[in-house]
């Protein structure tokens, strides 16, 4: 799914990654860099950019939970370091820098610390998936008194709850990758 | 003495993040000491530095300090005594294990 609306300095896209495309996502949003537009805004399903000069940039996606009270500690931490802040997505920050030679283009530099954004991530996605759980039994049980449910809203929620155990197999993987590299 | 072994062992990232605030420093000078202290071994992502002062402002090894700047958007760590302790007995973990890594090493004429 791609539609563009575009004007001579913003565009709108709109456009699907799914929690383990990080690397995907991160590739797309450098290729539009490199074509001059700069990534200034991120919602649900779409993209917004800026028009500007091409740049090669990097973009790296944190995941956690921050206080509104330490939001500026963590994001004055990635200025400092040469990163720019552009936007948050529900759990998600978005960063980036200039791809430069010589200099650190990850925001994770160590195993343990790698760990713990995938782990939160997970605990996430686990929650965000129980209550799908539960709603699906009831309507297949047609507990109680709850009335019939016709066979499209079953399927979506079906489509729905695959999905989240899609990503939370995928993430998984991640963490017993992550795992395994620091036993080695 | 409990409370630090069950610390124990750090991470290499923490161990440098932790002596490198032995003085006053804001979140970037730490990335910088460490960079300098490892010879330009250990660059720290901002993310896992983020996570690592986190880590060990909970587990009451450092303290943020007020700024004497007010106008100062970073915040200044230091190392506590408890920091401090640890230290010291990770630096007689490592010697340890250094020491009788090199004793049997010789023993074997390697």
């Amino acid at each position: 799914m791609n539609r563009v609306t575009e004007n001579m300095e913003y565009k709108i896209v709109v456009k699907i990654f799914v929690v383990w495309q990080e690397k995907k996502e991160g590739q797309w949003l450098r290729k539009m860099s490199n074509d001059g537009w700069h990534l200034y805004r991120v919602g649900f399903l779409h993209y917004r950019f800026k028009k500007g000069k091409p740049k090669d940039m990097i973009y790296r996606f944190d995941f956690k939970y921050i206080r509104s009270k330490e939001l500026n500690d963590y994001i004055t931490l990635f200025e400092d370091t040469g990163w720019e802040y552009i936007s948050r997505f529900g759990g998600w920050y978005y960063f980036r820098t200039e791809a430069k030679e010589g200099y650190n283009t990850e925001i994770y530099t160590d195993n343990a610390s790698k760990l713990k954004k995938y782990k939160t991530l997970l605990v996430f996605l686990i929650v965000l998936t129980i209550p799908q759980i539960y709603y699906l039994t009831i309507m297949l049980t047609r507990f109680k008194n709850v009335p019939p449910y016709s066979l499209p809203v079953i399927l979506l929620y079906t489509l729905i709850l695959s999905l989240l155990i899609y990503a939370i197999i995928r993430i998984s993987l991640i963490i017993r990758r992550i795992k395994q590299d620091i036993r080695e | 003495m409990n409370r630090i072994k069950k610390l124990s062992p750090l991470t290499e990232t923490t161990f440098y993040i932790l002596i490198s605030l032995l003085g006053p420093l804001h979140g970037y000078g730490v990335m910088q000491k460490v960079i300098k202290l490892s010879n330009d071994r250990i660059h720290l992502g901002p993310g896992t530095l983020y996570g690592a002062l986190r880590n060990l402002v909970e587990a009451g090894l450092i303290i943020p300090i007020e700024s004497k700047d007010s106008g100062s958007r970073r915040k200044i760590y230091i190392i506590t005594e408890l920091g401090k302790g640890l230290i010291k007995y990770e630096i007689k973990r490592l010697e340890e294990m250094a020491e009788n890594g090199r004793t049997l090493l010789s023993k074997k004429g390697v």
